[in-house]
């Protein structure tokens, strides 16, 4: 057990390492990026478009999002491209597969980190640091891993033999993006669309992740949606469980489909 | 002796294009004692490194178990999970762990392994900027210091220089004989197998073959070569050149004690028996050697009388490397040219010298070795 634990960290440290390895700003990328994002996000909820952000300022509102889409995103896209990037080493030494996806969410809880301390400077005014915003932090953060890692174990095992999914996955991330509400509100949803298809849309663990997270953090209530949110919860668990079951089963015979 | 692996009834099928099957392996039964080296040998494509995959978990046989007493590390590639980017310090670390040892274990024997690969003047530098050399010693050096009691090893010591690879060897002999750790050696050096392993198992397209004593079951494998030279039965080919007058009947090579693994550096004897329909003053022999590829490397030659009809060529210290090597043999019956034979004889050369270069290039291409010092 030691000794996986080990190799989990060992291949973390290795993908954090490599990934800004002989780049000028390094580490500073992390901050970067999500700043980024920020600014175009900025530009096209708020200024183009005037998106509804639940009465909290548009930057607050929305970097707080981002740290979960973050976290989120990184799993699923880095965890389903896991097992063929690393296909030499899956034909000639044997170790726990799972650990090559699992030991993504090590180097997304780094930048992670990162996205946090922005936000604690950027949403300082707006935010309510209680014990309250902690534990739905915790739950937020619970339910992403399970998620994203859910989707990210289903889509590393079938990729094998369906390689068509690595064309579909950078696709599907886009997808999740632009149906969670990370710079917008949720509530345009309740307006826009009947009862039944609002439960659908918490097919999408992030609906309920970003509410678990924002009604901690905002005080903002759990607006009634506790359906909704059950159904985010259930489903992370359910894709998490069947994921590992997946893989586990089809674990022995990754090297055959490499 | 104690068991230390056990493999029973092993077999694999792969699936190629569509319906059509085919057994990679075919009902393996093989045994692995304590402390013990087996070499695996066979052609490219008998199922080797199926079954090495199979043994340490890469992938699954289709039918049959394996028993495994102890923990068992495998060393399929060297170098395989080291990371360019990241400096031999982090790789070691990383590799380590990819290779099945925790944090704290590493560290107790960071110093060990950094100074068995000689590198640790470069310690925090990318392997990227590594030669080759050190990149392989470094990996290599990682995999020895595994603390596990099964040990799977695949064509390693095709790499590296010389004093590395008799580094290696020690290396593997201390494992062995020292620490009573199993070894399965996979190689096609039949030098290396013969030296290093205890015992050789010979596996000819997915099945068992033959286990025995190595120089025996060698002898067996390279037996293929008695089948290449039957089929060169100097009494009876046709496709030969001269006018006739003699025909070569028997060209053999064999050790001095008469076996058929020939080693470097020791003697090599080549009988010849002709038949002559002429009456003739002079006999001359002419024998060009060459290496597996057709490439020319000496000659030898002998004058004897007319009425001769057998001789015998001895080589006291071959200086041939590794490989697979024939002659050319001529008679000529006063200066004309009676009987020629192209690749009359086959035989196969192995090496218990590790000093000597063992590239791939070379072992295909095999040369002539020559005795050398150097002074700097």
């Amino acid at each position: 057990m030691t000794q996986y634990r080990s190799l989990g960290i060992s291949l973390a440290r290795r993908d954090f390492k490599v990934r800004y390895a002989q780049t000028k700003l390094g580490t500073l990328w992390a901050l970067i990026q999500p700043l980024l994002s920020l600014a175009v996000l900025f530009l096209v909820f708020q200024r183009a478009l005037q998106a509804d952000t639940q009465s909290i300022p548009f930057l607050s509102y929305t970097l707080s999002g981002l740290i979960f889409w973050g976290f989120f995103n990184y799993n699923l896209s880095q965890g389903a491209a896991s097992l063929i990037q690393a296909r030499t080493m899956l034909q000639k030494i044997y170790f726990p597969r799972i650990l090559l996806v699992l030991s993504k969410s090590l180097v997304a809880s780094v930048d992670l980190i990162f996205v946090l301390i922005l936000f604690v400077f950027v949403a300082f005014a707006d935010a309510h640091f209680t014990l309250l915003s902690l534990g739905s932090f915790a739950a937020a953060l619970l339910m992403s891993f399970f998620a994203s890692q859910g989707l990210a174990l289903w889509f590393a095992a079938l990729s094998l033999r369906f390689r068509d999914l690595q064309q579909i996955i950078p696709f599907f991330a886009q997808m999740l993006f632009f149906l969670s509400p990370i710079a917008y509100s949720p509530e345009l949803w309740h307006t826009a669309l009947n009862e039944k298809f609002q439960i659908l849309l918490y097919l999408n663990p992030m609906m309920g992740i970003l509410e678990i997270w924002r009604a901690g953090i905002f005080e903002l209530g759990f607006s009634a949606n506790i359906n909704g949110i059950s159904v985010s919860i259930a489903f992370s668990l359910a894709l998490f469980l069947s994921g590992w079951i997946y893989f586990q089963k089809v674990e022995r015979k990754m090297a055959d489909l490499l | 002796m104690k068991k230390a692996l056990e493999i029973q009834g092993i077999s694999k099928q792969y699936r190629i294009a569509g319906k059509e099957h085919f057994w990679a392996l075919d009902n393996i039964d093989l045994d692995l004692g304590q402390g013990e080296v087996l070499g695996l040998i066979g052609a490219n494509g008998a199922g080797k490194s199926t079954l090495l995959k199979i043994l340490s978990r890469i992938t699954a046989p289709t039918k049959g178990q394996i028993k495994v007493h102890g923990k068992m590390a495998s060393l399929l590639e060297v170098g395989t999970g080291f990371h360019p980017e990241l400096s031999g310090r982090e790789n070691i670390y990383l590799n380590g762990s990819i290779l099945g040892m925790s944090r704290a274990s590493i560290k107790a024997r960071f110093d060990e392994i950094v100074d068995f690969a000689g590198v640790s003047r470069f310690l925090d530098m990318p392997v990227k900027r590594y030669s080759s050399g050190m990149f392989v010693r470094l990996a290599f050096s990682v995999a020895a210091h595994l603390d596990s009691d099964i040990l799977l090893i695949d064509e390693v010591l095709a790499v590296g220089d010389a004093d590395f690879q008799k580094k290696c060897l020690a290396r593997m002999e201390d494992i062995s004989k020292a620490q009573a750790r199993s070894i399965v050696f996979v190689s096609h050096n039949m030098g290396a197998i013969n030296s290093l392993c205890d015992r050789v198992a010979w596996i000819n397209q997915g099945k068992l073959q033959a286990t025995g004593a190595p120089n025996e079951i060698i002898e067996q494998y390279l037996g293929g070569l008695e089948q290449l030279n039957a089929d060169s039965n100097p009494a009876e080919r046709s496709d030969r050149e001269g006018d006739g007058r003699a025909r070569f009947q028997q060209i053999e090579v064999k050790a001095k004690d008469g076996s058929k693994l020939i080693k470097s550096g020791e003697s090599l004897e080549l009988s010849l028996a002709w038949e002559s329909s002429a009456q003739a003053k002079e006999i001359r022999l002419e024998l060009h050697l060459f290496n597996s590829r057709g490439n020319y490397l000496s000659s030898f030659q002998h004058q004897l009388k007319g009425d001769q009809q057998k001789a015998q060529l001895s080589i006291p210290e071959l200086p041939l490397m590794s490989g697979r090597f024939f002659f050319n043999a001529h008679i000529y019956l006063d200066g004309i040219r009676a009987d020629f034979l192209g690749r009359a004889c086959y035989f196969e050369v192995l090496s218990d010298e590790w000093q000597q270069n063992e590239v791939a290039v070379q072992r295909q291409n095999p040369g002539v070795e020559i005795k050398n010092s150097w002074q700097s």
